[in-house]
């Protein structure tokens, strides 16, 4: 088990960085924190069921078609036990709301904070996963998704490997675009990446004032700090998310 | 990702115990960990291999299998801990591994009645659930765990973040337990 508020820096193999020596995937780190990880794995394969092809075929047969990727699915809430849970649902509210003082009750509700912006990849035809700082070719077509958590506009800025600014969100005008305050969505259109040199930022600024607000909060951060500095915005500033890309062989 | 396939163009017994035998004690000693016992991470284990048959195309074609089972694994298992009854007893053992050095807690009873640890991720989104998944039991760093979710680094150190003030707000302003029993008993029918 990890220490949530010491993470891994890279300074020791992960757990499935270990798990793939092991299993071959990839070169043996002869340490002992594969031996441990290996020692672990001996412990556990004593309660192994052994291998039975029968049983895992017809398992097979039982599970659905979707991606095994995607999140199980919530269970379904039967219209009998929905009868006994609103009114046991609304006595816990009613107390709630009576008798526990109000810090705890902001614990309870979930306020703005949790905006999000990321992004998909499209190269030669493939959709793929954005990752933050993975070298991007002139070409390649970014597409972003966003979690707007209640704001319902949006401003997405630019800042390239010159410190020139550009809005990309609204494409014309003075107002934000509107966004989905609830969910994650897709951002409409894709941007295509360009030769110039990198890293490049984009920032996406939830329920500004005016694109003129969120370009100057983005300048002023990005002045005092360049690339770094807007990433650390992000963690301080709720209603900012931010992504950075690198170029490869940019001229 | 191509679409699942079939299992009459699955895969033979020799091709299935052949991965079973070189990925199963991995998947199974992460599942229990992850689950706190064996019969759980058997289960687990079963589901997984099962989406693995079915999906075979997906999981020959892909380049490190063992992520992709990794991957299947922590649905199956989320989705456990989140329907289980039992699952705050395992976060419970653990919760000190959770909190840190150095952070204040209350006392047994009052994590045993409050239990902040299952309230938080009862409350947490999917794509943060897997995220404190992946740090805490696989001890992924943030650029790891960021590749799997599909997210950037710094969107996982935000929602890490921010489960962890939420952590410390509630273990700092411990909410009145007999309405957290009341709204577990809401939970409990529900389940």
């Amino acid at each position: 088990m990890a220490d949530l508020f010491k993470p891994n820096d890279g300074s020791r193999p992960s757990g499935l960085a270990l798990a793939r020596m092991s299993t071959g995937e990839t070169d043996r780190v002869e340490g002992e924190p594969l031996a441990a990880f290996e020692a672990q794995v001996a412990d556990a394969s004593e309660a192994l069921p052994d291998f039975d092809f029968a049983i895992l075929s017809a398992a097979s047969h039982r599970v659905d078609d979707r991606d095994p990727l995607a999140p199980e699915p919530r269970a379904k809430i039967t219209w009998w036990r929905s009868w006994v849970l609103i009114p046991t649902l609304s006595v816990a509210l009613l107390f709630f709301m009576t008798i526990i003082p109000g810090p705890s009750l902001e614990n309870r509700v979930k306020g703005p904070g949790d905006t999000d912006l990321s992004f998909y990849l499209l190269r030669r035809g493939r959709v793929l996963p954005g990752i933050e700082r993975a070298p991007l070719r002139a070409g390649d077509r970014i597409q972003f998704t966003y979690r707007a958590d209640r704001h319902e506009t949006m401003v997405l800025i630019n800042v390239d490997g010159t410190g020139a600014f550009t809005v990309f969100y609204p494409e014309v005008g003075q107002e934000p675009v509107a966004v989905l305050p609830q969910g994650r969505h897709v951002l409409e259109g894709s941007i295509e990446v360009d030769d110039a040199p990198g890293p490049e930022s984009y920032v996406a600024v939830f329920g500004p004032g005016s694109v003129e607000g969120a370009l100057e909060l983005v300048q002023a951060t990005f002045e005092s700090g360049g690339h770094e500095a807007l990433e650390a915005l992000e963690e301080t500033d709720p209603a900012v998310s931010v992504v950075v890309i690198e170029k490869k062989d940019a001229h | 990702m191509t679409s699942p396939q079939h299992p009459g163009a699955g895969p033979s017994e020799a091709e299935v115990r052949e991965i079973y035998e070189r990925y199963g004690p991995v998947i199974y000693r992460r599942c229990r960990s992850i689950l706190g016992t064996d019969e759980a991470a058997q289960d687990a284990l079963q589901e997984t291999f099962a989406r693995v048959i079915r999906n075979w195309d997906s999981f020959r074609g892909e380049s490190s299998p063992l992520t992709w089972m990794y991957r299947i694994s922590t649905n199956w298992c989320l989705n456990q801990i989140r329907n289980r009854k039992g699952r705050q007893e395992k976060l419970h053992v653990h919760r000190q591994d959770v909190i840190g050095e150095g952070v204040t807690a209350p006392g047994d009873a009052a994590w045993e009645t409050a239990d902040v640890v299952r309230s938080l991720l009862a409350d947490t989104d999917d794509e943060t659930r897997q995220i404190v998944l992946y740090l805490y039991f696989d001890d992924l760093t943030q650029q790891e765990c960021a590749t799997l979710v599909g997210l950037s680094v710094p969107t996982v150190r935000k929602r890490l973040n921010q489960f962890l003030k939420r952590a410390r707000r509630l273990i700092e302003d411990n909410p009145v337990p007999v309405a957290l029993g009341v709204a577990l008993l809401a939970w409990w029918v529900v389940r």
